[in-house]
C-alpha cells in the first residue's frame, strides 16, 4: 500500500518553477531516498508534503485519501514527522522536556517531571537511541540532537519520519550511528524518507532512490540495480567524473611558495592545538593534510588565514614574512582564502550575493574607487561570476540565506578564485556539497594547481585529500606524523597515521 | 514582487506600534473624560497643518534627526552606544561656551566655529567608551550610560558654579548675537539647523549605499566573525562607528543652543532626553536615514501637539509621554516576519493579482 502519492504536484514560485507535476508514490514501510542536486526542488517537495507550502497544483494523498495540509500541525496529525536541517531544540532544557515541548504532561496543572522523564526513557529504550532522557541538550553532541528531533516526531506517533539533508552536519561516525538507528526504527515499521545528495549513504541506506533534477523527476530505481555513476548521472543529466583527472604535475621543487616553520597554536581550552609543525608548499604542488576532525587542522587553518594568533613559528609567502597577519593583508600578499567554517567566515548570510562576492577584496578597483563604490562594476562582476561558476540563484541579487550549501560555497570559490592569488588555503572546499558541485569545485582546484599555482589542502574527507593531492602530511594531535607520496599511498596506510597507530618524524 | 512584499511588510510593521500606542493612549484619554478621536484630530490639526505648528514640529524633530542618526550608526555596525545624550550635552555646553566668550567674528564664521566645536567635544566624548571598547573590551553600554550621567551632572556643576549666568536658575549667559543661529519666523525657532541635519541625512545614505565605511558597517552588523575574515579592522572601526556618532550628537547640541536656547540650560534635554528620542527614533526607523526623518517628525508633532493639548483640550501632557512609552513596548515586538504564513500568502496573492503567476517553465531557467 502507498502511504503518500502525489499526483502531478507542481510548486510555482512567481515565475520560477520549483517542482513541474511530480509524481510521487512511497510504500508503506520502505526508506525512500529523494536525490538531486541543490536548487533541484528536494525540499520544495517534502515542504508541500510536510503542509509548509501548498503545491500550486495537484494533489497529494495520504493513505489513499486527498489530503489538504496548510500547516505542519496538520501533517504531524496524519502521521507525518519532519526532522530539519537546522534543529529547533532549546539548549538549556533537558532532552526530555525538549521532546515534550508543546506537549507537557500535566498533574493539577503542574509539569509532572517524574511522568515525562519516564515516557522518554521508554521511547529510547524502544528505539535503542544512545540518549540520555536528563542530559541538556546544550551539552549534546550534533548527533544527540539529531536523535532528539527525530524522537520528538516518533513521540507524536508519526508513521513516516521525512529526514532533510540529515547527514550534513555529522561526522562519519555519527553517520554510521544514524544509519543503524533508522534501520532500527524502519525495522519496527517506520516509514522514512530521506532527502539528500550524499550518494555513498543512499546506497547503504535506501530502499528505492527517486531522483529529481531541475524540479521534475527523472526516475525512481531499486538501489540494488543501480551504481553510484547511474546515480550521479541521473542527478546531473551528464556523466560524472567520480574519480579527479589530475593530469601531470608540474611541481617545481626549488620554488617554494608557501612555508610555515615550527609553528605552535594555543587552542581555545588553552592546550597546545598544534605542536611545532612544519611544511613546504612549492610551485605547481598540491598539499593534502590528512586527519581525523580535531586534532587541530582548525587551529591551523585559522592561523594560517589570520582569524587566531600562534604562539611561537613563523609563516612566509613567497618568501614574505606573514605570521599573524591580517586576512587582508594575506590577500594583499597573493593568497586565496576558502574558510574552515563556510557560514560564519566565509560568507554572510544576510548580506547580498553580490556584497559576498566582493567581500575581502571590497577596496580594490574596479568595484571601489576611494571613496565609492561602482554599483555597475560590481553588478557587471556579479553577473560574469554567477555565470562562470554557475551559481543557482532564486532571484536577481538574493542574500546568501536563500541559497543552497553547494551554491553558497560556490560564491566563496568564485570570489577567491578571481583574485587571482598565487597560493590557496583551501579548507573543507566540499563539505556539504552535491556531486555535480564537488566535481566543479574540484576541478578549478586542479586548474589551478595547472596554472603553476600551489595549494595547502585541509580536509577531513579522505578521498578528497587522496584524489587531489600531490604530497599527503597527516596530523595526529596537533603534529605531523607522517608525509607520503599520494600516488604510493593506501587509504589503510594513511588511516593508521590518522589513528596514531603509527608514526614517523617528518622530513621537513 | 519580492520589492513590493517587503515594502508592504515593512509598512505594516512600522504602522502596528503607532496604532497600538495611540490606541493605549486613546484609553487614557478616555480616562480623563475626553474623546480620544477629537483630541488626535486636534493634535494632528495643531502640529501639521498649521504654518506655526509644523515649524514647531520640525523644530521638537530637527535634534532628535540627529541623535536618531548617532544611533541608528551604532546599532547598524551592531554597537550599543547609548551614549548620545551624554556626548550631545558636551557638544551643547562648548558650543555655548564658545558662543559666549568668542566676539567680534563674522556670523558665519561664529556660528561655523560653534558647530564644530560641538562636534569635536562631542566626538572627544565619544573616544572615551570607543577606546574603551575597542583596546580593552570593555561593555561600551554600560560605559557609555554611565558617561551620560557624567556629562549632566558635570555640565549642571558648570551652569551653577564658574559659568553660571545670574538668572536664577542653572544656565550660563546668552551667547553673542554673532553665534545665534537666524530663525525665518520670528515667532518660531525654526533655523538652518533643520537643514543641517537634512544634508547629515543625506551624507549618511552615501556612507551606507556607497562607501567602504557603509559596507563594512553593515558587514560588522550582520556577522562579526565575516567580518573579521574578510579582514575588517573592527577594533578601529569601532572607534570610527563612535566618532561619526559622537559628531552627530555633538552637533545637534550645539544647534539645540545656538537655535533654540540662546545659552546652554542645565538639562535642557529635558526627559527622557532627545538622545533617548533619538533611540526609539531609530529603532522605529530600523535604522534607515530617511525613515528616522520621518519617526523624528512623528516624534516632534508629539512633542509640540502635547504642549498644544494641554492648553488647549485640557489633556494632561502626560499622555504624550504614555503614547510614547506604549511605543517602545509595542516596538519590540515584529509584526510580521519575512518568511511567515501571512508573508507567503501576501506573496501569492500579489503574484496572483500582477497575473505573473502560473506562466510555462521557462527552459533552462534553472541552469
Amino acid at each position: 500500500m502507498n502511504i503518500i502519492e502525489t499526483h502531478k504536484i507542481t510548486k510555482m514560485f512567481g515565475k520560477f518553477c520549483a517542482n513541474s507535476e511530480i509524481d510521487l508514490a512511497i510504500r508503506q514501510g520502505e526508506i525512500r531516498a529523494i536525490i538531486g542536486e541543490n536548487g533541484a526542488g528536494k525540499t520544495t517537495l517534502m515542504n508541500m508534503l510536510y503542509g509548509i507550502l501548498q503545491p500550486s497544483s495537484g494533489e497529494i494523498l495520504i493513505r489513499g485519501k486527498p489530503v489538504n495540509m496548510s500547516s505542519p500541525k496538520d501533517a504531524i496529525a496524519l502521521g507525518l514527522g519532519m526532522v530539519h536541517q537546522h534543529f529547533k531544540l532549546v539548549p538549556s532544557l533537558t532532552v526530555f522536556e525538549n521532546i515534550l515541548i508543546g506537549a507537557e504532561k500535566t498533574r493539577f496543572g503542574i509539569i509532572d517531571k517524574n511522568e515525562e522523564r519516564k515516557q522518554v526513557q521508554q521511547l529510547i529504550e524502544k528505539y535503542s537511541m544512545r540518549l540520555d532522557a536528563d542530559d541538556k541538550v546544550a551539552s549534546l553532541s550534533i548527533g544527540a540532537m539529531q536523535r532528539v528531533e527525530i524522537l520528538k516526531m516518533l513521540y507524536r506517533d508519526v508513521e513516516v519520519l521525512i529526514l532533510d539533508e540529515p547527514t550534513s552536519v555529522l561526522t562519519p561516525q555519527e553517520v554510521d550511528e544514524l544509519i543503524e538507528s533508522l534501520r532500527e526504527l524502519n525495522r519496527q515499521g517506520k516509514t522514512i524518507i530521506i532527502i539528500t545528495h550524499k550518494l555513498q549513504e543512499v546506497k547503504k541506506l535506501a530502499h528505492t532512490i527517486t531522483v529529481i533534477r531541475h524540479g521534475e523527476v527523472t526516475g525512481t530505481v531499486e538501489s540494488k540495480d543501480c551504481s553510484m555513476e547511474d546515480l550521479a548521472f541521473m542527478m546531473v543529466g551528464r556523466p560524472v567524473l567520480m574519480n579527479v583527472d589530475k593530469g601531470v604535475s608540474k611541481i617545481d621543487k626549488q620554488n617554494i611558495v608557501y612555508e610555515v616553520k615550527n609553528l605552535s597554536v594555543m587552542g581555545q581550552r588553552g592546550n597546545e592545538a598544534v605542536h611545532d609543525l612544519s611544511l613546504r608548499v612549492h610551485k605547481g604542488e598540491i598539499l593534502g593534510i590528512a586527519g581525523v576532525e580535531g586534532n587541530g587542522q582548525m587551529e591551523l587553518a585559522k592561523t594560517l588565514y589570520g582569524m587566531m594568533t600562534c604562539a611561537s613559528g613563523s609563516v612566509l609567502l613567497k618568501g614574505e614574512d606573514v605570521t599573524n597577519a591580517w586576512p587582508d593583508q594575506i590577500r594583499k600578499k597573493g593568497a586565496g582564502i576558502i574558510p574552515e567554517d563556510r557560514y560564519d567566515e566565509g560568507l554572510c548570510l544576510d548580506m547580498k550575493v553580490s556584497q559576498n562576492l566582493i567581500a575581502g577584496y571590497h577596496d580594490r578597483a574596479p568595484i571601489y574607487k576611494r571613496p565609492f563604490y561602482n554599483s555597475k562594476k560590481i553588478k557587471e562582476l556579479t553577473r560574469y561570476l554567477v555565470e562562470k561558476f554557475d551559481i543557482r540563484l532564486s532571484a536577481e541579487d538574493p542574500n546568501v540565506s536563500s541559497l543552497s550549501g553547494g551554491n553558497a560555497q560556490k560564491i566563496i570559490i568564485a570570489r577567491e578564485f578571481h583574485a587571482d592569488p598565487d597560493f590557496l588555503i583551501c579548507c573543507q572546499p566540499t563539505r556539504g556539497v552535491d556531486v555535480g558541485s564537488i566535481e566543479a569545485i574540484h576541478k578549478h582546484i586542479i586548474d589551478f594547481r595547472a596554472a603553476g599555482k600551489a595549494v595547502l589542502l585541509i580536509s577531513s574527507e579522505l578521498s578528497e585529500i587522496m584524489s587531489l593531492s600531490d604530497r599527503i602530511v597527516v596530523m595526529y594531535k596537533g603534529e605531523l606524523v607522517g608525509e607520503f607520496d599520494a600516488a604510493g599511498v593506501t587509504a589503510e596506510e594513511l588511516g593508521l597515521y590518522m589513528a596514531g597507530v603509527k608514526r614517523v618524524p617528518t622530513a621537513e | 514582487m519580492q520589492r513590493l512584499k517587503r515594502l508592504i511588510i515593512g509598512v505594516v510593521n512600522i504602522l502596528m506600534p503607532i496604532v497600538f500606542a495611540l490606541a493605549v493612549g486613546a484609553i487614557f484619554i478616555l480616562i480623563s473624560g475626553k474623546n480620544p478621536v477629537s483630541v488626535y484630530v486636534f493634535l494632528i490639526k495643531q502640529a501639521l497643518f498649521s504654518e506655526i505648528g509644523l515649524l514647531n514640529t520640525l523644530v521638537s524633530a530637527t535634534p532628535i534627526i540627529m541623535t536618531g542618526l548617532g544611533i541608528a550608526i551604532s546599532f547598524k555596525s551592531g554597537l550599543y552606544n547609548m551614549g548620545i545624550e551624554g556626548q550631545m550635552y558636551a557638544g551643547a555646553f562648548f558650543a555655548a561656551y564658545l558662543g559666549f566668550t568668542l566676539s567680534g567674528l563674522p556670523s558665519v564664521i561664529h556660528i561655523s566655529i560653534c558647530i564644530l566645536g560641538g562636534m569635536l567635544m562631542g566626538m572627544l566624548y565619544s573616544l572615551v567608551p570607543a577606546v574603551l571598547k575597542a583596546k580593552f573590551h570593555v561593555d561600551e553600554m554600560v560605559s557609555t550610560m554611565m558617561l551620560n550621567y557624567v556629562a549632566i551632572i558635570f555640565t549642571k556643576y558648570l551652569t551653577n558654579g564658574p559659568f553660571y549666568g545670574f538668572t536664577g536658575f542653572p544656565a550660563t549667559v546668552f551667547i553673542n548675537d554673532a553665534a545665534k543661529l537666524p530663525r525665518f519666523n520670528p515667532k518660531v525657532p525654526f533655523t538652518p539647523a533643520f537643514m543641517i541635519a537634512i544634508v547629515l541625512v543625506l551624507i549618511f545614505m552615501v556612507i551606507y549605499k556607497k562607501t567602504k565605511l557603509g559596507y563594512e558597517i553593515e558587514a560588522m552588523g550582520k556577522q562579526v566573525y565575516f567580518s573579521d575574515s574578510v579582514g575588517i579592522r573592527v577594533e578601529k572601526r569601532i572607534i570610527v562607528i563612535f566618532l561619526i556618532a559622537g559628531a552627530v550628537s555633538g552637533i545637534a547640541g550645539a544647534t539645540e543652543v545656538l537655535g533654540v536656547h540662546y545659552r546652554f540650560i542645565s538639562g535642557f534635554s529635558a526627559n527622557p532626553g532627545l538622545g533617548w528620542d533619538g533611540m526609539l527614533v531609530a529603532l522605529l526607523a530600523s535604522n534607515n536615514p530617511i525613515g528616522v526623518v520621518f519617526a523624528a517628525i512623528l516624534f516632534g508633532a508629539l512633542k509640540y501637539g502635547g504642549t498644544t493639548l494641554q492648553t488647549f483640550m485640557g489633556v494632561s501632557n502626560d499622555t504624550i509621554g504614555i503614547i510614547q512609552a506604549a511605543l517602545i513596548l509595542f516596538l519590540s515586538v515584529r509584526y510580521i516576519k519575512t518568511d511567515s504564513v501571512f508573508a507567503l500568502r501576501l506573496e501569492s496573492l500579489l503574484t496572483r493579482l500582477s497575473g505573473k503567476g502560473g506562466a510555462p517553465k521557462e527552459e533552462g531557467a534553472n541552469e
